[in-house]
């Protein structure tokens, strides 16, 4: 009789006891597959490469981006996007197409004088490099790659270029 | 005798309830766990941003193709059209949508023209994935 009783008593608990298992598991679960990927880290570095690719080859500057005193082109700055092939257009989701979800900044800098910069260049949204220094989740990513070329009077020149993705909705 | 019989045989209905109830129980989480790993709406998104990367990363004149059999499973079972449905690129938004009333888009910024085509009906690859043709855009 005692263990009968006692060995309900010990059911119940056991099941108490896998409930509380099974909602961590649940909530785990959940967690971790409501969550979307964050694919900006790797799509910050392709639009790096790209614009590198499109200022310099061989380690040579674009001379028609780029003229011998080391600033950009007119029509560089008119047209950038048409020039390297990007597209910064996004889809209509949570006034995405309302709000810039890139900033670009291309710094040019005088090789043998330290810091000297020559020109630079920025297209998007200005307010996203507060977010760079700022550690946490719903940021947007920011990157910051530079590199040496010559022009065709090999001079050399330092490229720093500074790129930030937002779009936090679909990927934070 | 009857009496210890009896109780016995309680116990044992008693026992095996509780094993079939934990059986049941682990079951049904399981499957959970299972239905969330290979969800349409996962592989939607997953499949979405990897062709949006994967265009990035693309040149003109490069031909991709992309191992999408997981998803293809699921669009049959939903009714998807293979051809129309599944991956549609637009401008710059490639969409992939493996169930009725799903669909996850995502941009990409590598200004190229981009067609979808399935392997050739010959292909061992047929209903496994797509190719993807990268061309430079022809200004209108």
């Amino acid at each position: 009789m005692m263990y009968k009783h006692g060995g309900k008593l010990i059911s119940v608990y056991w099941f108490f006891i896998i409930f509380i298992v099974a909602a961590g598991i649940i909530y785990m679960v959940l967690s971790f597959y409501n969550k979307p990927y964050d694919v900006r880290n790797m799509e910050v570095e392709l639009l790096i490469v790209k614009i590198s690719d499109c200022l310099s080859y061989g380690g040579y500057l674009n001379d028609s981006l780029i003229n011998s005193g080391g600033h950009f082109s007119e029509e560089f700055k008119e047209n950038f996007e048409k020039i390297c092939s990007l597209n910064f257009s996004v889809e209509d989701f949570s006034n995405w197409k309302e709000n810039d979800q890139f900033y670009l900044k291309i710094d040019l800098f005088n090789f043998d004088i330290i810091g000297e910069k020559i020109d630079s260049f920025e297209q998007g949204d200005r307010g996203l490099t507060t977010f760079c220094d700022l550690e946490g989740e719903y940021l947007p990513v920011c990157s910051k790659r530079s590199f040496y070329a010559l022009d065709k009077n090999n001079t050399k020149y330092q490229i720093e270029i500074l790129s930030i993705i937002k779009k936090t909705e679909k990927n934070a | 005798m009857n009496l210890n019989k009896k109780k016995g045989a309680e116990l044992l209905i008693e026992d095996t309830v509780f094993i079939i109830l934990n059986i049941v129980f682990i079951s049904l989480l399981i499957v959970f766990v299972f239905s969330k790993t290979g969800s349409g709406a996962n592989l939607e998104e997953i499949y979405s941003k990897k062709i949006a990367l994967m265009i990035d990363a693309a040149e003109p004149g490069m031909q991709i193709y992309l191992n999408m059999e997981d998803a293809i499973k699921i669009a049959e079972k939903e009714k998807v059209d293979l051809n129309e449905g599944v991956v549609t690129i637009k401008d710059n938004i490639v969409t992939v949508k493996l169930r009725e009333k799903g669909g996850y888009s995502y941009s990409f910024f590598n200004d190229v023209s981009v067609r979808r085509i399935s392997p050739p009906p010959e292909s061992e690859n047929l209903n496994k994935g797509y190719i993807f043709l990268i061309d430079k855009k022809n200004d209108v």
